[in-house]
């Protein structure tokens, strides 16, 4: 038998486990490691894993729908913010509106709003006219009452309906020029209205022309106002109050019209406040 | 009486035994890479002691054995999200091993050309004189002698050899872990043994 065939024998042998090699070998060998190097690793190991599980977050913060998905929500969020915020003031906050609205000409403004203030404070005494909440669209006008009518107749008519009147003028801007012409045909109609109802009540008053008339408005709704509010004195029981200031109201206009103050105050009313 | 309770505690004995089977080496890692900490618990019971056995005989100092040991399972434990089992658990652990010592080795040669003060050949001396095989009894001398050949090998040899021993792997499986061909592999074993031999002879 050759070298190398005896070296293969001991080769085989040895594979199959019939060797004293592999006895020697695991007599002398056994060491272990240390049992700080043990709890060195399953620590480190242990470290390992519970460090992994924030990682394991940031990696989903990081994923790539996240920024879209984000900037989607955040579009969607902002757009319904500004919407809610449109319902509930009434008044666009986009600034084109505006701009449409500040090309309006100032006498346009008045020219539009003011004929329906001229016919409510016209028909004051019956507020809920048919006539002035058709031509107003405007269902406030309607519902509103005397009381409060008389606080908004007036100057500041314009003022107590911005948003709504903004609105109005900004949806109806491409129809300017025709709701002009309708505002000033309606003026007119309501000051000659106007006239007649002066002719009737103040003679001196009925002298002047249609537009001294329109001027004389707001003092004759001053007066109504005054009324109004003896009136409204009245039902809340403060007579003596009522009292004095209707004597007051006689003092400062002597030439006011009974006829007015009994359509407003009624013949009752009037009986009553007269005595002392 | 007695015998019932024998019967059931080696039941009881061999259940445990199926158990631990049932989680093969593969199954731990990959329960590890998921996060289960107790499972390299038990992988690493398993295999600290062959590990621990092969860097000693390859490094041949306890010091320098022991921060590789310490690397490889670092290694292991960082490489756990990108294992695939595409091989045995115990080829995939000891090719870390391997290249572990071998980046040492390289190091440690680069240092020796590098330092021409350092003599290997007083090394090698010193620590025959460490073991001191006179004062032992027969069989320890004769052990003594067995590992004095066996750290005398070439450490391609030698590792081989330790592969065999501490892992039961066979030539094909050897030659895959360290990266040469069947062929090499055996031709070093064989050697390995036949110098081994030598001391079984002279007992």
């Amino acid at each position: 038998m050759s070298n190398h065939d005896k070296d293969d024998k001991d080769l085989n042998d040895y594979l199959e486990g019939n060797s004293e090699i592999s006895k020697h070998y695991r007599a002398s060998n056994s060491k272990e490691p240390s049992s700080s190097l043990d709890a060195k690793i399953l620590s480190a190991a242990k470290e390992a894993v519970t460090e992994n599980k924030p990682k394991s977050k940031i990696k989903f913060h990081k994923a790539p729908w996240v920024k879209p998905v984000s900037i989607a929500a955040l579009i969607t969020l902002s757009v319904s913010l500004i919407i809610t915020m449109q319902q509930e003031t009434g008044q666009p906050l986009i600034s084109k509106p505006k701009i449409e609205m500040d090309g309006v000409p100032a006498k346009t403004k008045t020219q539009t709003v003011m004929p329906q203030s001229l016919s409510v404070d016209a028909a004051a005494p019956v507020m809920n006219d048919a006539e002035v909440g058709s031509s107003n669209n405007e269902p406030s006008y309607d519902i509103a009452p005397a009381g409060t009518a008389s606080g908004a107749i007036g100057s500041s008519r314009y003022s107590d309906q911005p948003a709504r009147a903004k609105n109005e003028v900004m949806d109806r801007a491409d129809k300017k020029m025709m709701l002009k012409e309708k505002a000033q045909s309606e003026a007119l109609e309501e000051s000659r209205l106007a006239k007649d109802q002066l002719m009737q009540s103040a003679p001196v008053e009925a002298e002047m022309s249609g537009m001294a008339a329109m001027e004389a408005m707001p003092q004759i709704s001053k007066q109504e106002k005054l009324l109004l509010e003896i009136k409204s004195l009245w039902k809340d029981g403060k007579q003596k109050g009522a009292k004095e200031k209707f004597k007051m109201f006689l003092k400062n206009n002597p030439g006011y019209s009974e006829e007015a103050i009994k359509e407003i105050l009624g013949e009752e009313l009037i009986v009553l406040l007269k005595t002392e | 009486m007695y015998l019932c309770l024998f019967s059931l505690l080696v039941a009881g004995d061999r259940l445990q035994k199926m158990d631990s089977s049932i989680d093969s080496d593969e199954a731990l890692m990959l329960r590890y890479a998921e996060g289960d900490a107790t499972a390299f618990e038990q992988l690493y019971t398993r295999h600290k002691g062959p590990v621990y056995r092969y860097m000693l005989k390859l490094c041949q100092n306890e010091a320098v054995a022991e921060e590789l040991f310490q690397e490889v399972w670092i290694k292991l434990i960082n490489a756990r999200q990108n294992y695939v089992v595409s091989a045995k658990f115990t080829t995939y652990l000891y090719r870390l091993a391997h290249n572990k010592f071998i980046d040492h080795y390289r190091k440690q040669n680069i240092r020796i050309v590098t330092d021409p003060t350092v003599d290997p050949e007083t090394i090698e001396n010193v620590q025959v004189t460490d073991n001191n095989p006179e004062q032992q009894v027969q069989m320890e001398q004769t052990l003594d002698r067995f590992n004095q050949v066996l750290d005398a090998l070439p450490h391609e040899q030698r590792e081989v050899f330790l592969l065999r021993e501490e892992t039961g792997m066979n030539v094909q499986e050897i030659a895959e872990t360290i990266g040469i061909n069947y062929e090499a592999a055996k031709s070093r074993l064989r050697y390995a043994i036949n110098k081994l031999r030598t001391v079984m002879d002279e007992s």
